[in-house]
């Protein structure tokens, strides 16, 4: 017992390092399981305030890039605005019932260079910002929200390799998954397109509205190039992404006012 | 001891803002950070107890893990940083010993000392990090080029702030 203690004494700092190992893999074993879940992220309220802090410093360095893009897609609405067609007669449609509300938030860290990536937004539940809610810049799709504190939220960006995105070609409405494997901030790869199929390059490709997360017709990207394997039934496709995810700052959180009943009706389903 | 205290608390915060504020937001060649918050462990007393050196080295990679959204992969990779480094100091100690009063650095045991001290230990964390973050031995050498090229620009910042420390002097 006594050889025991002078043992443990002597090599402390070794169990000392193999205790702090353990609990650093395990963390790391956790959090790859859990990601989703959004464990301690960076939507706690320490980081959250720094971000903040610095993000609005630099944010003056781009701002005359930013106003042109958020011009160009003030332009753009304004296009789509009902006043802006010449209409013959006035009668409003009062069927018509709003399903998608936008948030617009601010980007306050996101990064491009990593296995797993992630955008921290300037807003959270308080401003309505829940789980599972989309996130677009004004050029397309850029994440999907995974976890919210009162006042920040943190999405799982398009360039994270647990991201996958049901989305379809725009011409001939064929379904597939964008999903993201290190491939550069402006590229990833669309699967499951069969290889019957007939696609060309620059081929646009859209979100499917299959998920509740995403309203349809989304764009995604276009495609870049593509290879079908004779063995293989599917095209393996390289898609350029619309979102220039090196330069994101204004975005929009999307709300689907339908997502838990889409989701309760499914789960009924499931189950049988 | 207090003063010291105060002095490497400072450095320790400062370390970890520079990280996560600056240092991440670099981007060579498309993937590649520097990690300079590492060098918080280099620059610790002679004197610091291994224990400490360790759970120094698990909160600083806490620190930096909180901010990257990459829960335990820093973290695990300082740990094992602080725990070379104990090894590292007695294979490269000088012939006369570590004198009492001194601290690690390129002023008071020459370039030779502080090239194989600091080469040592940002490498194993580096070497450790890369294949932590892949989680996995497939695709080494692409995992093993990352670990080069950041180590590269680490060392690099490294030495500009032993620039600074020794001019100070």
């Amino acid at each position: 017992m006594k050889n025991l203690i002078q043992f443990i004494i002597k090599f402390h700092y070794v169990f000392l390092f193999i205790f702090l190992q353990f609990v650093s893999i395990w963390m790391v074993v956790t959090y790859n399981v859990k990601q989703r879940k959004g464990f301690i992220d960076s939507s706690n309220a320490i980081s959250g305030f720094f971000y903040e802090t610095y993000s609005s410093v630099s944010d003056y360095f781009s701002l005359h890039e930013i106003n042109n893009q958020l011009s160009t897609e003030n332009a753009a609405l304004r296009d789509s605005l009902i006043y802006s067609y010449y209409s013959m007669d006035k009668t409003v449609d009062t069927n018509v019932v709003r399903q998608f509300i936008h948030i617009s938030c601010k980007v306050i860290n996101n990064s491009t260079n990593r296995k797993y990536n992630f955008i921290t937004l300037n807003k959270g539940s308080l401003h309505g910002i829940g789980k599972d809610m989309a996130v677009i810049s004004p050029s397309g799709v850029a994440g999907i929200i995974v976890g919210v504190s009162s006042h920040y939220s943190v999405a799982i960006s398009l360039l994270n390799e647990n991201f996958r995105l049901s989305s379809k070609l725009k011409k001939t409405g064929q379904f597939g998954s964008v999903v993201w494997k290190e491939s550069g901030y402006d590229k990833a790869l669309l699967i499951d397109i069969p290889s019957h199929v007939s696609i060309n390059k620059g081929d646009t490709i859209v979100t499917s509205g299959f998920s509740a997360i995403f309203p349809e017709g989304i764009i995604v990207g276009t495609i870049d190039s593509f290879d079908k394997k004779t063995s293989e039934s599917f095209y393996e496709i390289e898609i350029n992404l619309s979102t220039d995810f090196t330069n994101l700052s204004s975005v929009y959180v999307i709300v689907n006012k339908f997502h838990a009943e889409q989701i309760k009706l499914e789960k009924e389903f499931e189950n049988e | 001891m207090n003063n010291g205290f105060v002095r490497y608390s400072l450095m320790f915060v400062f370390l970890v803002l520079i990280q996560v504020l600056f240092l991440n937001n670099i981007e060579l060649g498309g993937s590649i950070n520097p990690f300079l918050y590492i060098l918080f462990i280099l620059i610790l007393p002679f004197e610091t107890p291994s224990w400490m050196l360790l759970v120094l080295g698990f909160f600083l990679g806490f620190s930096i893990d909180i901010f990257v959204n990459t829960l335990g992969i820093h973290t695990s990779a300082s740990v094992f940083a602080a725990f070379v480094r104990p090894m590292v100091l007695s294979l490269i100690i000088p012939r006369d010993g570590y004198e009492s009063g001194t601290l690690p650095r390129i002023s008071f045991y020459g370039l030779p000392w502080f090239i194989r001290y600091s080469f040592s230990i940002v490498f194993a964390h580096h070497l450790f990090y890369f294949f932590m973050e892949a989680f996995t031995f497939s695709g080494f050498f692409n995992t093993f080029g990352k670990v080069l090229y950041s180590f590269a620009f680490t060392i690099a910042l490294v030495f500009v702030g032993q620039l600074f420390v020794t001019k100070k002097k």
